[in-house]
């Protein structure tokens, strides 16, 4: 934690006063989760450089993605039934009688 | 209104066959290898050894590019549910709905989290605490299956909902039938167990090749030891619990235990087809004395297996379609016409709630919901044409049955005889070469195997979409076939390419071997 963020948060809890004093947290907490939050992102960062096969794995689960979600959700399989639920339901029930009929 | 095209129902089964079935190449091993790692990472805690560790990060680091190459194939299934199938996503409503939701955050959180760890950690956090995120891993895996299984069980055995006419969906009133629905606890059982002896058999499979070559001994045969004993309890544990979903089938699927023995007439103290072929000519969809070319029965054996009585009643295929016979409930079971008359008059009866509904009769649509809740469990028999749309693919059912069983079985004298052998295995001459190469092979067979389960249990209980409530030609989407066909295609083609680039890196690092 630097002096200059230390200094910061004391200021900003010390000028609050009542319920948003009691509402915010401590600033030494508050550091302590940034730092917190510092150290996993450290932590994946370092993780991921040490893979080995990392950049092909990794070239491979974004090309799925991209595939997945990027052209099959959006060109080739959007959901069939649109609208409110209540037009859903109708659509759905309409169906439903009429390949009764024609089966 | 136009009809809906039979071929449209066909490719979209197939195309959400293909999905699945890719999807389950993945699954499997992620369960199977997770458990394995796990073990061997607790015997390196256990006694410190240095060796075991590295034994242990080698199988982790096939286990991660399988976790990677696998990820988010599942997700596909999902769009297909709302593209292809939307008329049964919309029907299942929240039953659906809840077990996903929970599986996305429990994998999410519980996958990502400790897998992270497991990876990264090694050289970060102490002994305990990567274990820790090691078993977690693999409890987060498991608890993912349980939430999918809980929504494929209910497709099997619908429980614990009420049917709203007026969403024209099922809502979930009782949790906990849904999730502890007899078939989903027997189904979690079964495929979990059954993926920790797919898992053992890549173990040994792999470490079986390093011996071939030479390379990695200690590291092969210690591997082994751990992959061949799990397995071996596996094994046992698969074939408990197999029996169980076997007894959960006679009871709610009897269709469908009929189709995988091929029994036509029922009877008392039924045998078990334990070797058989089926002829090719037969008409499948009715009586058929000439079923069999060649069987090979076990006196009494289904009765038994079913029921647990050698002498107690099972039905065939003609015996479900006539109806007649006093069911384990103590009923006399419908025939196959009285139900799709009830079937219809549910379907009439939601018309005319539907319709004293709209216009304000609130009289006539409450008469209307009395009828559609009594012939409700008949529902979706109001949609066949013919009894006989009743029994599903026989030939396909029986055959995967027995590649599974007899593969089970095969892979309890494997483990065995690879545990008995111990250190031998390294120093076999003549029989070296096919021994190992004949265990290599025995991976693709274990894929095989665990596919074929999944072939039987959905194959199975066609027509069903959801059992007895929606046959899959109601369930389907109203779509061109020409674009289900395309995205079919696009599938296979995609799948084939992924599959190669996975495999090739799979085998690369396999290639390299260990660093011990």
């Amino acid at each position: 934690m630097s002096v200059f963020s230390k200094i910061l948060g004391m200021r900003v809890y010390s000028s609050c006063r009542g319920d948003a004093k009691r509402a915010m947290l401590p600033p030494v907490l508050m550091m302590q989760m940034a730092d917190a939050v510092r150290r996993v992102i450290r932590f994946y960062a370092e993780g991921f450089r040490s893979m080995t096969l990392g950049r092909v794995l990794w070239a491979l689960v974004l090309l799925k993605l991209a595939v997945i979600f990027g052209a099959v959700r959006l060109f080739f399989m959007p959901p069939a039934l649109v609208g409110s639920e209540a037009r859903k339901a109708e659509t759905v029930s309409a169906e439903f009688m009429q390949r009764a009929e024609n089966r | 209104m136009e009809l809906i095209d039979a071929s449209l129902v066909d490719w979209s089964r197939a195309q959400f066959a293909l999905t699945a079935m890719y999807h389950w190449l993945f699954v499997p091993l992620t369960l199977g290898l997770g458990v394995i790692v796990a073990v061997m990472e607790t015997i390196y805690v256990v006694r410190g050894s240095v060796f075991w560790k590295d034994v242990a990060r080698f199988w982790m680091s096939l286990f991660g590019v399988n976790f990677a190459i696998g990820v988010a194939t599942g997700i596909i299934l999902e769009f297909e549910f709302g593209s292809n199938w939307s008329n049964y996503s919309w029907f299942v409503g929240d039953i659906f709905g809840a077990p996903l939701a929970i599986e996305g955050i429990v994998a999410f959180f519980l996958e990502t989290t400790f897998l992270a760890v497991m990876f990264f950690g090694w050289n970060k956090v102490g002994k305990i605490p990567h274990l820790v995120s090691t078993w977690l891993t693999m409890i987060g895996a498991c608890l993912s299956a349980v939430w999918i299984l809980v929504a494929n069980a209910w497709m099997q055995h619908p429980v614990g909902m009420a049917f709203n006419p007026e969403t024209v969906r099922n809502e979930m009133v009782d949790f906990a039938a849904v999730a502890f629905n007899p078939v989903a606890v027997s189904k979690f059982f079964h495929v979990v167990s059954s993926s920790w002896v797919l898992g053992a058999v890549f173990v040994v499979g792999v470490s079986c090749w390093y011996l071939f070559r030479h390379r990695h001994e200690a590291f092969a045969l210690a591997s082994i030891r751990v992959a061949a004993s799990l397995g071996l309890a596996a094994t046992f544990l698969t074939g408990v619990t197999g029996h169980a979903s076997a007894v959960n089938m006679a009871k709610f699927q009897p269709m469908k235990l009929a189709a995988a023995e091929g029994l036509y007439e029922g009877g008392t103290g039924v045998g078990l087809v334990a070797v058989g072929l089926l002829n090719p000519a037969a008409d499948w969809s009715r009586a058929d004395e000439n079923a069999f070319l060649f069987r090979f029965e076990i006196p009494k054996a289904l009765s038994w297996l079913a029921t647990g009585d050698a002498d107690r009643y099972v039905p065939g295929i003609n015996d479900l379609l006539r109806g007649g016979y006093e069911t384990e409930q103590g009923d006399i079971a419908l025939s196959a016409e009285e139900m799709m008359a009830r079937g219809r008059r549910a379907i009439a009866a939601l018309g005319d709630f539907r319709r004293a509904a709209a216009v304000g009769k609130s009289e006539e649509a409450r008469v209307a919901e009395g009828v559609l809740e009594k012939d409700f469990p008949y529902f979706g028999y109001g949609y066949l044409k013919n009894a006989s749309d009743l029994t599903p693919p026989v030939p396909l059912t029986f055959y995967s049955f027995r590649l599974m069983v007899a593969s089970g079985c095969f892979f309890a004298v494997l483990f065995a005889g690879v545990l008995a052998a111990g250190r031998r295995l390294t120093t076999w001459g003549t029989w070296r070469r096919p021994v190992f190469l004949g265990i290599l092979c025995c991976i693709p067979l274990a894929y095989a195997a665990s596919e074929a389960g999944w072939i039987v249990a959905e194959v199975g209980r066609q027509p069903w979409a959801v059992q007895g409530l929606l046959p899959n030609c109601a369930a389907v989407s109203r779509l061109a076939v020409g674009s289900v066909q395309t995205t079919f295609f696009l599938f296979l083609a995609i799948f084939s390419l992924l599959l190669v680039a996975e495999v090739g890196i799979m085998l690369k690092v396999i290639a390299k071997g260990p660093n011990v």
